[in-house]
């Protein structure tokens, strides 16, 4: 019996030695705060703070988390903490304290662990590394911005170069045709030339568009192909007047035009545009065979789909009376 | 007759691509597009026998995606895949999408004439390689493939730990692979870098 007693005796010494070496302050309370076990590192920054030792550990926290301490300073981990409460603490003297409270279940019931840490470098990084984070942001978009003006660049180059190679053509055949015209000769050769003038003169009538096509509208295009294919595309509503909810519109009625003549025939498709609430939305029919039963989704509809999610967007795939598409598209984005 | 679509976002390269063809009494060009896009809607009701195709077209629709998905759909067309660019990565591309030729608008020998023609009698014609650029110190194909990886994900803007999670390489390796460009090239930061193979479209970001 007493062996068994010395034993326990041993054993609470030992767990005491070790809570007192613990780096952190560490205190464990039952229920209503009691504390059980306490280091006196918790007990001296709790005096510190609040002017007493931790007497009742539920008490103090609520002093913590009113706020009636100083400075209280964002937490910087950006880690989850599942069951874990957390309040970061700045001390007069410039140190960063980290108080953590948890439950924890035992056989014999739970028991609340508080924890105090001195964060204070590991915070000073912290801060550094969020100013190094939003700097390096800066810089991502300055990265982005330049990229685009050097694709920019890139096609007003590409622009120049045919524009100096109609320019040389040019040069080249006003020699040939002088020395034609001081030949008094018929040659064989004029109708090369004639050619020749009329591919520069489209050139250069083409050169001079080039500039428009670089943002020509997305919709002449696509709706040539569908009457060329047998398919005339009707609206009801006014299409969206922004360039990228345009394009994310005809994406959307690509994809309807090669589904509905491919999989029910049609030669006539109908888009109804409303205008909700900063969205435009879409609806998009076909009048071809209404035996559709069920709607795979494959590689088209799932780009699609992805593309239009990727600006806010949404896309949702209808069976009545023949396949339907709904499509949201965010407006006032750009 | 071969009937001929052909797909460019630049309307004097179609004007021109149209003239060649239409000196040869063996093509006829059903029509001519700008946006890849459209051109597997052409296909659905038209013969068409061959496809001209522009990589980098209208509204930044990727001619070789639009490949894969004709192939898909219509394997009988023959599709001849054509940039101007030196983008290392096309001619991979463009050979796992299907296609059957490749053909550099600005650089080698052949001309569009003669790679249609054996295209058409079933040969598949490709370059050995994309042309060489300088960039900084360096020439294009003293890169490793992975270092191409990497430059490819810094341009469209990846942060290493973003590099770390795409590629599946550890961060020591990322910046092991950013060393060595960076001593290869002789630039001193990354932007440096990504600036001058973007400009030199050794990567085109997008495609």
């Amino acid at each position: 019996m007493m062996r068994k007693l010395r034993k326990r005796l041993h054993m609470a010494m030992l767990i005491r030695e070790a809570i007192e070496n613990y780096p952190d302050g560490i205190c464990f309370s039952a229920s209503g705060g009691r504390p059980i076990l306490s280091n006196k590192k918790i007990n001296d920054i709790c005096y510190q703070l609040t002017g007493h030792t931790v007497t009742n550990a539920d008490r103090i926290w609520e002093e913590l988390q009113n706020g009636k301490m100083p400075d209280v300073v964002p937490d910087l981990s950006g880690e989850s903490h599942d069951n874990v409460e957390q309040i970061l603490y700045r001390l007069q003297d410039g140190q960063i304290w980290q108080f953590q409270r948890r439950q924890l279940t035992l056989e014999s019931g739970t028991v609340t662990q508080y924890e105090a840490a001195d964060v204070t470098d590991l915070y000073r990084y912290g801060t550094q590394l969020v100013e190094k984070n939003e700097e390096l942001s800066g810089m991502l978009e300055r990265q982005r911005v330049l990229l685009q003006n050097i694709v920019e660049n890139n096609l007003k180059k590409e622009l120049l170069y045919t524009k100096m190679r109609i320019h040389s053509d040019f040069g080249r055949l006003l020699v040939m045709t002088k020395n034609r015209l001081l030949s008094a000769e018929e040659n064989e050769e004029d109708s090369g030339i004639f050619q020749a003038w009329e591919n520069v003169i489209t050139d250069m009538e083409n050169a001079s568009t080039r500039e428009e096509t670089v943002t020509a509208s997305p919709q002449n295009e696509l709706l040539r192909i569908a009457e060329m294919i047998g398919c005339k595309v009707e609206f009801i509503g006014e299409q969206p007047q922004e360039r990228k909810a345009l394009l994310l519109l005809y994406a959307a009625i690509r994809e309807a035009l090669t589904n509905a003549v491919r999989h029910a025939g049609a030669d006539r498709l109908t888009v109804e545009i409303e205008h909700v609430q900063g969205s435009c939305e879409v609806t998009i029919t076909g009048n071809g065979r209404r035996d559709a039963v069920s709607i795979r989704e494959g590689g088209g509809l799932s780009d699609l789909r992805r593309r239009l999610e990727q600006e806010g967007g949404a896309l949702r795939m209808e069976i009545n009376e023949g396949v339907v598409m709904h499509v949201t598209i965010p407006e006032g984005v750009g | 007759m071969v009937n001929v679509l052909i797909v460019d976002d630049s309307r004097v390269s179609r004007e021109a691509f149209e003239r060649k063809l239409s000196a040869s009494s063996n093509y006829s060009v059903v029509t001519a597009i700008e946006n890849a896009a459209n051109a597997e809607i052409a296909c659905m009701t038209n013969r068409i026998d061959l496809i001209l195709m522009d990589i980098c077209t209208a509204d930044d629709e990727s001619g070789i995606r639009a490949a894969g998905k004709i192939k898909k759909n219509y394997p009988d067309v023959k599709i001849i895949m054509m940039t101007s660019m030196p983008e290392y990565s096309f001619i991979q591309k463009a050979k796992d999408s299907g296609c059957d030729s490749f053909w550099y608008k600005e650089y080698g020998d052949t001309s569009l004439l003669e790679i249609c023609d054996r295209t058409m009698r079933g040969e598949f014609v490709w370059p050995d390689s994309s042309p060489v650029v300088k960039i900084g110190l360096a020439k294009s194909d003293e890169f490793t493939e992975r270092e191409l990886e990497v430059i490819r994900a810094l341009a469209q803007g990846s942060r290493y730990e973003d590099i770390t999670e795409s590629l599946h390489i550890s961060m020591n390796t990322v910046k092991y692979h950013v060393k060595n460009i960076l001593r290869k090239t002789g630039f001193k930061t990354t932007l440096q870098l990504v600036a001058e193979v973007v400009e030199k479209r050794l990567i085109l970001p997008k495609y």
